[in-house]
């Protein structure tokens, strides 16, 4: 218990209390100032709003990964599997130039798109797209052994007491998944919203349009803003944690309708 | 409603799981299908239930054809082994959903649903169970929930996969008597797979023996105990004592010793004889039809189970009486009181 609680202080704890140290050197006015700055709102915007989006495709993308992985057979599947957790285990720049590489004008998927009219690096696409990417193998991860658990023989049996395959979809099987969703959907968020290597080699990184808020606290830290960069990091904190805080609460009230067998 | 099964063959792999079945149920029976495991009972019993599908042959209720139809439109009433109960939902909503589910021109109104819930919950006797989730129940609850929840549907048929296979053998035992007088209750023409004979012969109307995909017998209980059809089904049913021997001439011999039995109508060649346990009857030393030595007893309630070396060799197991006591080393003459030889 002694050793856990130090443990956490010492590699969480003591750090963000460090953070908010640091940001109280400003007065509540300039930290006000520093916020509603335009190129701050706009990068606190970017970053949440992108990472919400793409942890709302990951999880419905993810799901159906998941779902194909489990419940079928196929060659190769073993592979693809694997290939779930390469965005886990890429380092992130790697990541980073390797779509940037095949999204931008001249790139494999670049060039047909941007015939289509659709620039996808260099702009908040592009940032989207990367969320998608490194946040994944998140929702993957966490539903796939609750649906491995999950018995096929609740779908037959509600086939036979007469549910179409959608009713069974809509009342039996997201029901059981649900904790494990938000669970996936809270972990790709959090994790898409920290991201940074793979994000500024794609997002051309425009102030006010796709600049992403650690990359504008990196900037406000080489220009000696510490102050500033401080105060844009304890507005992500705080909002990180109450989201993930709700989304928490949601989880244990979901789970509550299915105690521990 | 009555249900024929023709020629059914379903293939897994190089794996025959049904091999030419044939079969009628009639209307408002309790059949049960008898088997070892990898015999083809389930296979039968989801093929029937529409969970599963045949490479060939035909299904039928009331003589319309029931492959044209998915197990959603079949009106079948099924109960797995492992309960399958929705773990989100309450009781009652397990119950309630093969009614909260149906189209919404057949749909009842809630307080119908509700009133035709609580009456199933009083037919499985739990009512009181109604708020709980099903990982708050036992396993005899659970099952009597979930044979509730199949017959909230008014099922034409119903059909119980291994039914008490999950639980442990007192309750077995209760809910097999319970499960015989609600069939009378409800009189739906009824299907269950069972491996374990005590179960298949106590409950059922009729039992229908299976190994290997096909069927070997089908009979009342009293009938494929009495009188077993096949080797198989002998050896299946009852604890039975098998014996290789040979009939030559008139003359049945274990190994080089003939035995005293009479051959009426037996074809020469190698056979196989079947006694019951029980049915071998213990006296002094060339009384019988066997002489052996006792090895090993044991006693178990109201008979002693002793371990004898026949002198042709083989080893048998008997079921006597505890009148007289047997002792290890005691040489004892065997005469089978009924016995059945089958060829091959």
């Amino acid at each position: 218990m002694g050793l856990t609680l130090s443990w956490l202080s010492i590699i969480i704890l003591i750090p963000l209390a460090g953070l908010f140290l640091k940001s109280l050197e400003l007065s509540p006015e300039q930290f006000w100032n520093i916020l509603s700055s335009r190129r701050t709102l706009n990068a606190l915007r970017v970053s949440f709003g992108l990472a919400f989006a793409a942890a709302c495709v990951n999880l419905v993308m993810g799901s159906i990964i998941v779902w194909a992985l489990v419940r079928y057979r196929f060659p190769g599947r073993r592979l693809f599997d694997a290939i779930v957790d390469v965005p886990f285990a890429l380092p992130t720049a790697v990541a980073g130039v390797a779509l940037t590489a095949l999204f931008a004008e001249t790139g494999w998927l670049g060039a047909p798109l941007a015939a289509l009219g659709i620039k996808v690096a260099f702009t908040p696409i592009g940032i989207f797209v990367a969320m998608i990417f490194i946040g994944i193998p998140f929702v993957v991860r966490t539903v796939q052994p609750v649906l491995q658990d999950l018995d096929p023989e609740i779908e037959e049996a509600a086939g036979s007491l007469g549910a179409s395959r959608w009713q069974t979809i809509i009342r039996v099987i997201l029901p059981s998944l649900g904790p494990a969703l938000l669970t996936g959907l809270a972990l790709a968020f959090a994790r898409a919203v920290g991201e940074y290597g793979s994000v500024i080699f794609i997002a051309g990184n425009l102030p006010n349009v796709s600049e992403i808020a650690p990359l504008l606290i990196v900037i406000r830290l080489s220009e000696f803003r510490y102050a500033d960069a401080t105060a844009i990091a304890v507005v992500m904190l705080v909002v990180s944690f109450v989201i993930i805080f709700a989304v928490n609460r949601l989880q244990r009230w979901a789970q509550s309708r299915i105690p521990a067998r | 409603m009555t249900i024929e099964v023709r020629n059914l063959v379903k293939q897994f792999g190089s794996f025959k799981a049904l091999d030419g079945v044939d079969l009628k149920v009639d209307n408002g029976e309790l059949l049960a299908l008898l088997g070892p495991s990898g015999s083809g009972k389930t296979t039968l019993l989801r093929i029937i239930a529409g969970l599963d599908w045949p490479d060939s042959g035909e299904v039928s209720f009331n003589g319309e054809d029931a492959l044209a139809q998915g197990a959603r439109e079949r009106n079948v009433g099924f109960v797995f082994q492992h309960y399958a109960l929705f773990r989100h939902m309450t009781v009652f909503e397990n119950v309630a959903f093969g009614l909260r589910v149906q189209p919404r021109a057949s749909r009842k109104d809630e307080p119908t649903i509700r009133a035709r819930v609580k009456e199933l919950l009083d037919l499985v006797q739990l009512d009181w169970l109604a708020d709980r989730y099903p990982s708050q129940l036992s396993g005899g609850q659970r099952q009597r929930i979930a044979l509730a929840r199949a017959l909230a549907i008014e099922p034409r048929i119903l059909l119980l996969d291994e039914p008490f296979g999950a639980l442990d053998a007192k309750v077995r035992k209760e809910l097999r008597r319970w499960l015989r007088s609600l069939h009378q209750e409800i009189n739906v023409t009824s299907i269950f797979v069972t491996h374990d004979q005590e179960e298949a012969l106590e409950v059922a109307n009729r039992v229908v023996v299976m190994d290997k995909g096909r069927i070997e017998q089908i009979g009342s209980p009293d009938d494929v105990y009495e009188s077993p059809a096949t080797a198989f089904v002998h050896g299946f049913i009852g604890e039975s004592i098998e014996l290789p021997v040979q009939v030559e001439g008139g003359v049945i011999r274990l190994g080089d010793r003939p035995l005293n039995l009479a051959v009426d109508g037996l074809v020469s060649g190698a056979s196989k004889l079947f006694v019951r346990r029980h049915d071998m009857l213990v006296g002094p030393p060339g009384s019988g039809a066997f002489e052996g030595a006792v090895q090993h007893v044991r006693n178990f309630g109201p008979v002693q189970r002793a371990e004898v070396a026949l002198s042709g060799g083989e080893t048998i197991e008997i079921d006597a009486p505890r009148d007289r006591e047997l002792r290890a080393g005691d040489t004892i003459g065997l005469k089978p009181r009924r016995y059945r030889i089958f060829a091959g």
